[in-house]
């Protein structure tokens, strides 16, 4: 084999074998739920959105399976769709209302970049989560929420309690378990 | 069978409300509409997630420079207990690890000078964590009689990236997990006189021993190891060491002597305002007991309970006025529960550790939160049933029974626990 051949052979072993910032080390890798789709999506453009601060026709519809970045107005200027599982102080409060159809019944899962409490209304009844997650140090998303939903229902999606005003959020069908 | 069952949960509510829906948080008594205002205002202190100084400025900045959380409520979960660690790996931020040094006699001094009480794996932006917490767990199998093995983990705790000094072999590493808020008001109002005089029947009676913990001229009730007496002082304790907020009782963040980064940050008046750390308080001081729904097929858990002797520590019934009892299930002393429960130094020798009785009531809430179960003061027990293995010292005798009991006993009483 020719010396240049060999050398530029050795320079992609080389390069191959560098453990150049592996993916391991993302915190955002670290969740024990599989987030594959949650964190696809949230490498998405986000669609700019400002919420509603009351239920009705005006609140901004959201499509599962996209990415969004909410413009949050001050908490104590909301009126939300029913009273937040998880009441906080208003003060520097920021807060919001949108809403979501699923097509199909199954788990959905809300993933957000901020603490936000999050309430998800069918009517007058807000939706117990079933479970949570969140990684010290992965901020995109900050925490994912899962819900079981009905399908074809008129959902809102209430956001309350934190001072963060603009925020990254999607809403993804979780993977069968 | 009536009179056997009197600890049973269906009796134990006598003359107290009691949580019925967790998602609402209910009183034990009525309240008046100005009292009610203030505990809605209080459970909203309790989620409301603080913000660092000035950003915004307000009544709910202040937060850090270093903390472990940023609401009361991220950590007490819905006011039950915390999730805690569900395996190996970095350790949630709802498992603190408390600080002490352990002395030449073997004893040990709360806090350290570099990093105060409480290893604050946060910080706000400019700051910096005080250093990361890793846990690996070993595990070794408890034999029952009838030959079933139930596998005991044990956690050891690694640090890194510690934002100053590593801390000497000789520190003592506390992990604790977030304790339940429910009944705490009540457990306040057992009076000094019941508690020494349950420890003195226990020194005549010989088979358990409770010590009191005196703290200055006041009995020690909250915190696994009974060190703060009063439902106010334990809250001031835990905003001033996890958030890194101050209040009226306690007016520093947690930073250690040699440690300056809450210097610039250092406010004139209590991060918490007065008026919301007493709406916090009493939401706690008042929020009920979740209460499970006792099947009569598992009632016969609770005679196990007794005749095993587990009452003698977890008793069923404490007075707390003439004619009026709560059923916590705890003596509110401390107990020996042998050394595989001790705290460690980093050297990995155990320090001599003393345990207040864990209250069961309101155990329910966290066994139907849907939640994996992690109990004991370091979240190690993945059931009621390895809890009540991880007993040992004073109440060994009991485990040994508990161990010898054929597995449809266990089974009522462990159906029975979980009702609590």
């Amino acid at each position: 084999m020719p010396r240049s051949i060999k050398y530029l052979f050795s320079i992609l072993i080389a390069a191959l074998t560098v453990p150049a910032a592996h993916p391991a080390d993302d915190p955002c890798t670290k969740f024990t739920w599989d987030v594959k789709n949650e964190l696809a999506v949230m490498n998405q453009s986000a669609n700019a959105v400002t919420v509603a601060t009351k239920a009705g026709a005006s609140v901004p519809q959201l499509e599962v399976g996209k990415l969004y970045e909410l413009q949050l107005a001050a908490q104590n200027k909301v009126t939300f769709a029913a009273k937040p599982a998880k009441p906080t102080l208003d003060d520097g409060g920021q807060a919001g209302l949108v809403k979501f159809k699923t097509d199909e019944a199954g788990r959905y899962r809300i993933s957000v970049t901020s603490g936000h409490w999050i309430d998800v209304v069918d009517g007058a009844l807000v939706i117990a989560s079933r479970d949570f997650q969140g990684m010290r140090g992965c901020e995109r998303p900050r925490k994912i929420v899962e819900y079981e939903l009905a399908a074809a229902r008129d959902l809102v999606l209430q956001l309350s309690g934190s001072t963060d005003a603009k925020i990254t959020l999607a809403i993804t069908q979780a993977p069968t378990p | 069978m009536a009179a056997c069952l009197s600890s049973a949960p269906k009796e134990i509510s006598v003359g107290m409300l009691v949580q019925r829906d967790l998602r609402v948080p209910t009183p034990w008594h009525e309240l008046s509409e100005d009292e009610q205002r203030r505990f809605d205002m209080g459970h909203a202190v309790f989620n409301t997630g603080w913000s660092p100084a000035n950003k915004p400025p307000g009544r709910r900045d202040g937060l850090g420079p270093i903390f472990n959380s940023q609401s009361c409520d991220s950590c007490h979960n819905s006011r039950r207990r915390g999730r805690g660690p569900r395996g190996n790996g970095v350790a949630p931020g709802n498992l603190v690890i408390q600080l002490g040094k352990r002395l030449d006699d073997g004893s040990v001094v709360r806090g350290t000078d570099e990093y105060g009480f409480i290893l604050n794996t946060s910080s706000v932006e400019g700051a910096t964590d005080e250093a990361s917490v890793s846990i690996e767990y070993t595990y070794k199998d408890f034999v029952l009689a009838d030959g079933t093995d139930i596998p005991l983990y044990t956690p050891y705790y690694k640090l890194d990236d510690f934002s100053g000094d590593k801390l000497p072999p000789s520190t003592v590493l506390m992990p604790r997990m977030p304790s339940a808020i429910f009944g705490v008001g009540l457990l306040e109002s057992v009076p000094k006189t019941t508690i020494v005089t349950i420890a003195s029947e226990q020194t005549q009676q010989g088979r358990v021993s409770g010590r009191v913990s005196h703290v200055g001229d006041q009995i020690g009730r909250f915190g696994w190891q009974a060190t703060e007496p009063t439902v106010a002082s334990q809250t001031a304790a835990a905003l001033s060491r996890e958030m890194g907020l101050t209040t009226t009782l306690i007016s520093h963040a947690d930073c250690g002597r040699r440690n300056r980064v809450c210097d610039s940050t250092a406010a004139a008046a209590p991060e918490v305002e007065p008026e919301l750390f007493n709406a916090l308080v009493e939401f706690q001081r008042l929020h009920a007991v979740p209460i499970g729904a006792v099947r009569s097929t598992t009632a016969v858990g609770s005679l196990i309970f007794r005749d095993l002797g587990c009452a003698d520590c977890h008793r069923p019934s404490l007075k707390i006025s003439a004619g009026k009892e709560i059923h916590p299930f705890t003596d509110l002393l401390l107990h020996d529960l042998g050394q595989d429960l001790d705290d460690r130094d980093i050297s990995g020798r155990t320090v001599h550790s003393e345990w207040r009785t864990a209250p069961l009531w309101g155990l329910n809430a966290s066994v139907q939160s849907g939640q994996p179960l992690r109990l004991l003061h370091d979240g190690r027990a993945r059931s009621i049933e390895e809890a009540i293995l991880w007993h040992s010292g004073t109440a060994e005798k009991v485990r040994d029974a508990y161990a010898l009991l054929p597995q449809a006993e266990r089974k009522l009483l462990v159906e029975w626990l979980s009702t609590l």
